[in-house]
């Protein structure tokens, strides 16, 4: 039975992602309980728990200079 | 077996190399291959230090425009305080004149011609001019954070472009549009510079979508953009390069003060209150001395 071989940096990236994972989910519980203080604070609804999954289009960096741009006319009123 | 079979394939690349290598000696071409692979690699290097420049300038723009916002705002917030004190010394202010009539202040100080009193309404009109240049600064804020940020369903429409970055344009030869949110710009923005997460107003994260849709980029963005732990970005808090494991543990940071007023906060509106006293004092004290004697 052979066995296969695994890629030393595979192993290394998986870790690293698996801790960026872990550090992300904890800013996310952060940010819920800021914005259940916040929104306590003003007298705001409670927000919705529904929002579980989020759409993102990923714009491509010459998409965000063409965003920037239309922002700068919009703003100067063109 | 899948080994051996990958050991064949490494073994067939390697010939297939050295065969590739052999005839470009034979050739005499090997020197001009390698100029150009040197001069490939030097020009992308060229393109990364400026790229990188550039996202640098960036975050420091943003940093400096947020600055500015407060600090107009603040002023605004000053002046407001300090004219209504004015509009309101001018309004009680009246005085009997040489023919026993009752006239306002400025009518009376103008008659006599009174330098000091003079000085005061200068003083006044300044703290009117003062308020209209807060008001410009605070909906400069206004219209930037809350209306184009602050609205994540906001839409800005912009060139549609094809796979190699060329605009689309229809069988006329006009432009194509497609719109695209705010939510969608900002993402994507932190997923490409996932330092930027550290800019964000604190506001922002109000709207639960934007917040989700801010961490997902921001963890995106550190795999793809850091593929390694010791993968440097430039923090805007320190001002410091700082390596991805760093940006990681200062955004865990960052997002535990969220919604907290800190000690520098604090500090800085102390110091805000302070100067607005010693400003209303000054000029109490202008009108003081201006109508001393009446």
């Amino acid at each position: 039975m052979s066995v296969e071989p695994v890629n030393p940096n595979d192993v290394k990236k998986e870790k690293w992602y698996a801790e960026v994972d872990r550090a992300t989910d904890e800013i996310m519980r952060n940010f819920d309980a800021a914005s259940k203080k916040l929104r306590a604070e003003r007298g705001l609804p409670p927000e919705e728990d529904s929002v579980d999954t989020v759409n993102i289009n990923w714009l491509t960096p010459q998409e965000i200079e063409d965003f920037e741009k239309a922002m700068q006319e919009e703003q100067a009123g063109k | 077996m899948a080994f051996e079979k990958l050991k064949d394939k490494a073994k067939e690349l390697w010939l297939d190399m050295w065969d590739g290598i052999s005839y470009l000696r034979k050739t005499g071409k090997e020197k001009k291959v390698l100029n150009k692979l040197t001069n490939a690699e030097n020009a992308a290097k060229q393109n990364w230090t400026t790229l990188q420049a550039k996202a640098d300038r960036a975050i420091l723009f943003r940093r400096a425009r947020q600055r500015k916002a407060d600090k107009a705002f603040a002023a605004y917030q000053n002046a407001r305080d300090l004219a209504a004190d004015a509009r309101k010394s001018y309004d009680d202010l009246t005085r009997v004149d040489s023919k026993g009539r009752k006239i306002g202040f400025e009518k009376y100080a103008q008659e006599r011609n009174d330098n000091r009193i003079l000085a005061s309404r200068d003083a006044a009109n300044a703290v009117e001019n003062a308020k209209s240049g807060g008001y410009a600064g605070r909906n400069l804020s206004d219209n930037f954070y809350k209306n184009k940020i602050l609205n994540p369903d906001g839409k800005i429409k912009i060139p549609e472009r094809d796979d190699k970055g060329k605009v689309k344009t229809d069988v006329n030869g006009k432009t194509i549009y497609k719109e695209v949110s705010n939510r969608d710009y900002i993402a994507s923005l932190i997923k490409n510079n996932p330092e930027l997460f550290l800019t964000l107003p604190k506001e922002a994260l109000i709207d639960a979508k934007t917040k989700k849709a801010c961490v997902t980029a921001f963890g995106a963005g550190m795999k793809e953009q850091g593929l390694k732990p010791e993968a440097k970005f430039f923090d805007p808090g320190s001002g410091r390069e700082i390596s991805a494991r760093e940006l990681l543990d200062v955004a865990g940071a960052f997002s535990r003060n969220i919604g907290r007023e800190d000690a520098r906060d604090k500090a800085a509106a102390a110091a805000a209150t302070k100067a607005a006293n010693a400003s209303r004092n000054a000029y109490t004290s202008s009108v003081d001395e201006a109508t001393r004697g009446f």
